[in-house]
């Protein structure tokens, strides 16, 4: 009688369902879409960075830890107590509004919205990390064509180098 | 020469003391003039113009010279208007003779910028002229624009001649194809007289069909001045049908059903209705797609008014509302935006429809693309889509308009409070009701949205309820200053009533530019008291460039302040008015319409403002952002 064949186990693949598998997967579909226009992935001491051009085709970064979203960097040179800073904040709370209808709204109860001293963070509240990762773009997106564009160009001029004319 | 100008010069004081006699007599010139013994005589129209103008034309037979021979293809091919300035004469000529509208203006770059404003407004084919070397390179930043708003101008010029290529032979000598590469869409020097019948043909073919761009054709001595005596020979005489066709690109049916399905699966679909909407008349189709599926639509381009800003599924003055938008349909957009130039989700669906197939997918990311002709496709998905109702939709599209509504009333209320000057603010507003909210039908002004910083507010407050009701006039190109040529263009198109400005002909028009821009083509407001085609151009002065807040050295970003422009005005015969506080502009402005409809007579309105309006922290609102696309947008 031969011996039964022993199977060489496969190394673990990484869970699609992994929160950081499904935040890349997003993020990626705006990549494979158009939207971004270039995308990479690097981890590093348990935090998964992600890059991509995107606005005006400028650079973002994003870091992905736990269940945080952060955008670093995002909103440079708005010191605390500003104008703008008091707009900015107002603007992602009106974000989170009942005025708003539900498909631009961030329900608070799933993604927890912090915008404190250059960055952007978004904590997904419970599992919904594809509500989080889709909805923390959108909020994005807003604050620089809805409310920056709007109501501060000049801000995007003298910093982001977006066209003055 | 006049014994003035023989004159030695004296001292400053008496040039500038002579100076402020001329500009304040001729400043009275609709006026009895005061007794004076240095009083000039009042300006007038010589009685050669009129004259000119109502001797009827003469078509030319043959035997026929090679400029007659290319004006009846123009006549053949519905030129609807030329602008020019002197030069190019056998062909301006044999264009007057063919009976096609010609205008005579002031520089070859306003009156390049003239045709593209009457193009703009009409759809219709008009064409520039002018002289070699100096009128032609004096065109050519308003060539630019027209090539960036996709304009489908006919660029003339004369060329010296053949027999003189490369010699330097006497004056004003250049090359004129290779500076106007990548500003049109065809171009060509004639070098064989027996071919230029066929070179219109190519220059109509390019100009008929396609996405539309100018087309510049240079015209040396020897094809001009060429004699034939029949048609015989001529090595290309064919009637228009045979050189070109009329057909158009269809969309392929599985794409608009791929489409039509897309939109049945949208909540909150949008068509962005552009440029080729416009030149191609879709504006039925785009309404009958639009109410079949209560689809929003929302303007960008050229010209605005092609849906209705009054219609309840408009999204152009709902810059709120473009990000809930989850399917986008690029009708026509031949200026492309790229991500984060129009305010759109990223996670809505694009589909875009073009005419050229090389185009699509350029800058935005699409997942439909549909070669077709504008007016074929909307037709077509007219037919394929399924009635729906979107009532949330169609409320959130009221919301939004009435939000942007909202906060105009509260930049024109924070406007009424500045008293030591006038606020773009209030200029905008109380146009805007005089326009739309007063005893003139709202859809009969045409008006030239033109100027810098004040078009950040004017565009804000203007509407557009029928096709060619607003003139964009920095449009992509962002060209400063082409205004008053491009509201001489206009107001032609008005006062010929030219496809859609037909209901509206005679009607005065209103330009709106900016002290910077007035520089550039003021001049003629002459050319509109000359042919006295009339509108009221109101002049934001500022004392600075718009762009100022780039000023340092700041020397160089301001003017002296308080010029006059509404003197200027008068000084070229037309009215003007000084207006320094808010509650003087729309008495001015009533009495300046009223003129120009009774009487077809010009007014520059001077509008002093201060540039400290544009600083925000102290003067709020500031100098304004925008949302695009919609009533703001001018990049796209």
């Amino acid at each position: 009688m031969r011996p039964p064949r022993t199977r060489k186990k496969a190394p673990p693949r990484p869970s699609r369902k992994t929160p950081v598998a499904i935040v890349r997967r997003i993020l990626e579909s705006y990549a494979r879409r158009g939207v971004f226009r270039s995308f990479s992935q690097t981890s590093s001491g348990g935090k998964a960075h992600f890059r991509f051009r995107w606005l005006w085709n400028l650079p973002f970064r994003a870091t992905f830890q736990g269940k945080a979203l952060r955008f670093e960097n995002l909103l440079p040179a708005i010191p605390p107590g500003s104008e703008l800073h008091a707009g900015l904040q107002a603007f992602i709370e009106g974000c989170q509004s009942d005025q708003r209808p539900e498909h631009r709204r961030i329900d608070p109860r799933r993604l927890a919205v912090q915008f404190s001293n250059r960055r952007l963070c978004f904590r997904v509240v419970g599992t919904d990390y594809e509500y989080g990762v889709r909805k923390a773009i959108h909020l994005v997106n807003e604050i620089f064509l809805s409310y920056l564009s709007a109501e501060h160009p000049q801000f995007l001029v003298r910093h982001f180098a977006v066209p003055e004319e | 020469m006049d014994n003035e100008h023989k004159r030695e010069p004296g001292s400053r004081r008496e040039f500038l003391s002579r100076s402020i006699v001329v500009a304040g007599a001729l400043g009275a010139a609709h006026q009895v003039a005061a007794a004076a013994e240095t009083a000039p005589a009042p300006i007038r129209l010589p009685e050669a113009i009129p004259a000119a103008l109502r001797a009827p034309g003469k078509p030319a037979a043959f035997p026929m010279r090679g400029g007659q021979v290319f004006a009846k293809v123009c006549k053949e091919e519905g030129l609807a208007a030329l602008f020019c300035c002197p030069g190019n004469y056998e062909v301006i000529n044999s264009l007057c003779e063919e009976g096609i509208p010609c205008y005579g203006g002031r520089t070859e770059g306003s009156m390049c910028a003239a045709a593209d404003g009457f193009i703009r407004v009409t759809g219709e084919i008009a064409a520039c002229s002018g002289t070699e070397g100096p009128g032609f390179t004096n065109m050519i930043m308003n060539i630019a624009a027209a090539h960036a708003a996709r304009t489908p101008l006919l660029v003339l010029a004369s060329n010296k001649r053949l027999s003189e290529e490369d010699a330097e032979g006497g004056i004003q000598t250049v090359y004129q194809q290779p500076t106007t590469e990548g500003m049109r869409k065809y171009g060509k020097r004639l070098i064989d007289p027996l071919r230029v019948h066929e070179y219109a043909a190519y220059a109509f073919r390019q100009l008929k069909t396609g996405v539309p761009r100018p087309v510049h054709l240079d015209f040396p001595q020897e094809i001009s001045g060429a004699r034939f005596k029949d048609p015989s020979e001529l090595r290309f005489f064919h009637e228009k049908s045979r050189y070109r066709t009329d057909a158009r690109p269809h969309p392929d049916p599985k794409r608009i059903r791929a489409l039509a399905e897309m939109i049945r699966k949208a909540q909150r679909p949008m068509i962005v209705a552009s440029t080729g909407v416009f030149y191609s008349r879709a504006w039925s189709a785009l309404k009958t797609v639009a109410e079949k599926a209560d689809i929003a639509v929302c303007e960008s381009g050229t010209s605005r008014g092609h849906f209705s800003d009054a219609h309840p599924l408009s999204a152009s003055t709902a810059p709120g509302a473009l990000m809930s938008a989850d399917l986008v349909i690029f009708a026509g957009q031949y200026s492309m935006p790229s991500v984060g130039e129009y305010n759109f989700s990223p996670d809505a669906k694009f589909a875009r429809i073009d005419p050229d197939a090389a185009d699509i997918g350029r800058n935005w990311p699409i997942d439909l693309g549909i070669v077709s002709c504008e007016k074929a496709a909307l037709q077509a998905l007219a037919e394929a889509v399924s009635p729906a109702k979107r009532p949330t939709w169609a409320a959130e599209l009221a919301a939004e308009r009435k939000k942007f509504e909202d906060q105009n009333d509260t930049y024109y209320n924070t406007g009424l409070g500045y008293q030591d000057a006038v606020h773009p603010a209030v200029i905008a507003r109380q146009l805007s009701d005089f326009l739309y909210r007063g005893s003139l039908p709202k859809e009969q002004t045409t008006v030239v949205s033109g100027g810098y910083g004040i078009a950040r507010y004017a565009r804000r407050f203007l509407r557009a309820y029928r096709p060619g009701q607003i003139c964009n006039g920095a449009y992509q190109y962002g060209a400063i200053g082409p205004d008053c040529g491009y509201a001489f263009g206009v107001s032609a198109a008005v006062q010929l009533g030219v496809g859609p400005q037909a209901p509206y002909k005679g009607a005065p028009i209103i330009g709106i530019t900016g002290d910077a821009g007035f520089a550039y083509s003021g001049m003629e407001i002459e050319t509109m008291m000359k042919y006295r085609v009339p509108a009221v151009m109101i002049v934001y002065n500022n004392n600075a460039w718009g762009i100022m807040s780039q000023g340092k050295p700041i020397h160089m970003y301001l003017f002296q302040e308080n010029l006059r422009y509404d003197k200027i005005g008068e000084a070229l015969g037309a009215r003007g008015e000084y207006v320094a506080k808010p509650e003087e502009f729309l008495p001015a402005l009533r009495r300046s319409y009223e003129i120009a409809a009774k009487e077809r007579i010009s007014t520059v309105i001077n509008c002093q403002a201060k540039r400290e309006f544009w600083q925000g922290s102290q003067h709020p609102p500031g100098f304004l952002g925008k949302v695009e696309p919609g009533c703001m947008a001018y990049a796209h």
